[in-house]
């Protein structure tokens, strides 16, 4: 009788020695690692299989007739799914498993045909400019003028000259409407067959215009717009800056949306990967699964921030805000602070307003200023540090279901130890602070002066979106 | 006395099936695997992406059948 394959036996050792790395090490990103090399599995997988049938052939053995069966090729479909999945639940991808395919030959080996177009449109100082389902990159300026004003290129895949200038006769760009809302129209969706027609566009209006855009597979630059701007959009980064009118975006999903000197409110729905808002006047609110670095300096209004996972809201943020992947570190926030969170380590340092954490799984970090302002912290599973200035004033209650506690502050503190859990009790008169840790220590100490804060002000940003906006900027140049 | 009689001819087993044929059969699948896990190790490490590597699933495919076909009949 043949011998079974060998590869179950080995993925059960390889998973035996993956959970066993992971109880030793807690701290493992495992599912990150998974999300990135799951396709070695596959390789893994194959290699195996054609190592163990060149072994059996050479052994005159019976070959099985199928290298690999048909409940087999479901179990790689299965990981597939999953690994496809996991790798863009955890952000290393915007889109979904495998993207586009891209069929017909076309473009692997079609070639690109340039087209460039020009359009314009007398307008009032402050019109409406809508882009309708555009596909490509636009730059979107504004400036002293009164009309809006169209240039760049198209760009068309076909296989031979005639095709492309085909589609592009079918696809004549259109600088509509009357003066008061002007519609630029790319009519890119009329390409008939196969030819895929993107631009990228520079487009000059004037500088009270509002922007609304709708389109998919591209990357929005608006700059110097006095107006409103709203973005309906597929697989889109967006980039904002000196935008005066408030800004709604819908783009699922983004790899990057970065907003720099808004004045308005910023309300953004949708998901994907980076964000990053500086200086924004208005009142901010994401709504969505971002799974990339996502971050926040200088917001005058409030913010609210909710996804899967993450909670959060604030008054203003003076400070920054940063939010890497299983993080949430921040300095100098104006509260009341709620941050509710399943999978992160919360830092926050620099704050003197009222403070509510829940964490399922994650440490605590906190260092405020004075004075002290009420706080209510609770962690399910990690450690607590509070950093207290020397001359706080509190009402503190620290409790373990179990862990220990630890008092480097000293008196007024007294220490009430059980067996496995403990309580820290004591106050000199000030707010209420309540600190509990289910399972995990807790430890209150005095704070040296001149701790860093916890966000630093420049932080690695996502190579990948660097170069995806070095690019976009490089074509748009072109 | 007579000689002692010549070895008798050693029986040969009879010749195996070719194998080679059914060899490449049994080969396909794992190497279309591992193709399939190459591909999309490029695509996550930056490089092509799946969405356009794919047909090289089809080309390993093919020419495993091909080798299929050529095996047990030679040229």
């Amino acid at each position: 009788m043949r011998r079974g394959s060998l590869f179950a036996p080995l993925l059960l050792i390889g998973l035996g020695l993956i959970f066993l790395a992971r109880n030793i090490y807690p701290d493992l990103r495992l599912l990150d690692y998974l999300a990135k090399f799951w396709p070695l599995l596959l390789v893994l997988w194959g290699v195996l299989r054609t190592a163990e049938i060149l072994f059996w052939a050479s052994n005159k053995q019976p070959l099985p007739s199928r290298g690999i069966t048909g409940g087999e090729w479901m179990l790689v479909l299965l990981l597939c799914f999953f690994g496809g999945t996991l790798h863009v639940v955890r952000g290393f991808s915007g889109g979904w498993f495998p993207g586009t395919i891209e069929f017909g030959g076309l473009d692997m080996f079609g070639e690109s045909y340039d087209y460039s177009v020009n359009g314009e449109k007398a307008s009032v100082k402050a019109p409406h400019v809508v882009i309708e389902s555009f596909r490509g990159n636009a730059r979107i300026t504004g400036i002293d003028s009164d009309s809006v004003k169209v240039s760049g290129h198209k760009t068309i895949r076909s296989i031979d000259r005639d095709g492309a200038d085909r589609a592009d006769r079918e696809t004549p760009l259109e600088v509509t409407g009357d003066s008061g809302t002007v519609i630029i129209r790319t009519n890119q969706n009329r390409a008939s067959g196969l030819p895929r027609v993107t631009a990228d566009l520079e487009i000059a209006v004037p500088r009270g215009a509002s922007i609304e855009a709708h389109g998919r597979d591209g990357d929005f630059d608006i700059r110097s717009i006095d107006g409103a701007v709203e973005i309906t959009s597929q697989s889109t980064s967006v980039r904002l800056t000196d935008i005066g009118g408030p800004v709604r975006l819908d783009v699922t999903p983004s790899e990057l949306v970065k907003a720099v000197n808004l004045k308005g409110s910023l309300d953004l729905q949708g998901g994907g990967g980076d964000i990053d808002l500086e200086n924004i006047a208005g009142r901010v609110t994401i709504n969505g699964p971002y799974r990339g670095n996502v971050e926040f300096h200088n917001l005058g209004g409030s913010i609210h921030l909710k996804g899967p996972q993450t909670e959060f809201s604030a008054e203003r943020i003076p400070g920054d805000v940063r939010m890497p992947l299983g993080n949430f570190n921040a300095s100098n926030l104006v509260g009341p602070v709620d941050v509710e969170t399943k999978m992160r380590d919360v830092q926050i340092s620099d704050f003197s307003s009222a403070l509510n954490i829940t964490v399922d799984n994650g440490d605590i970090e906190l260092r405020p200023a004075l004075p002290l302002a009420r706080m209510d912290v609770h962690t399910r599973s990690g450690n607590i540090t509070l950093a207290l200035p020397k001359d706080a004033r509190f009402a503190l209650t620290a409790s373990t279901g179990m862990g220990e506690i630890v008092n480097q502050f000293g008196s007024p503190l007294v220490l009430d130890e059980a067996r496995r859990n403990a309580t820290l009790r004591g106050s000199n008169g000030g707010p209420e602070v309540k600190l509990r840790a289910d399972r995990g220590e807790i430890t209150v100490r005095e704070a040296l002066p001149n701790e860093p804060p916890f966000a630093p002000r420049f932080g690695p940003s996502s190579p990948k979106t660097l170069k995806n906006l070095k690019e976009f900027s490089k074509k748009i140049e072109q | 006395m007579n000689p002692a009689p010549p070895n008798p001819p050693p029986i040969h087993p009879p010749p195996p099936p070719p194998q080679s044929h059914l060899l490449m059969r049994a080969l396909t699948g794992p190497l279309v695997l591992t193709t399939l896990g190459v591909l999309l190790t490029i695509d996550y490490s930056g490089g092509i992406t799946f969405g356009r590597s794919w047909p090289v699933l089809l080309i390993v495919f093919g020419l495993c059948k091909v080798a299929e076909h050529l095996g047990p009949r030679g040229w």
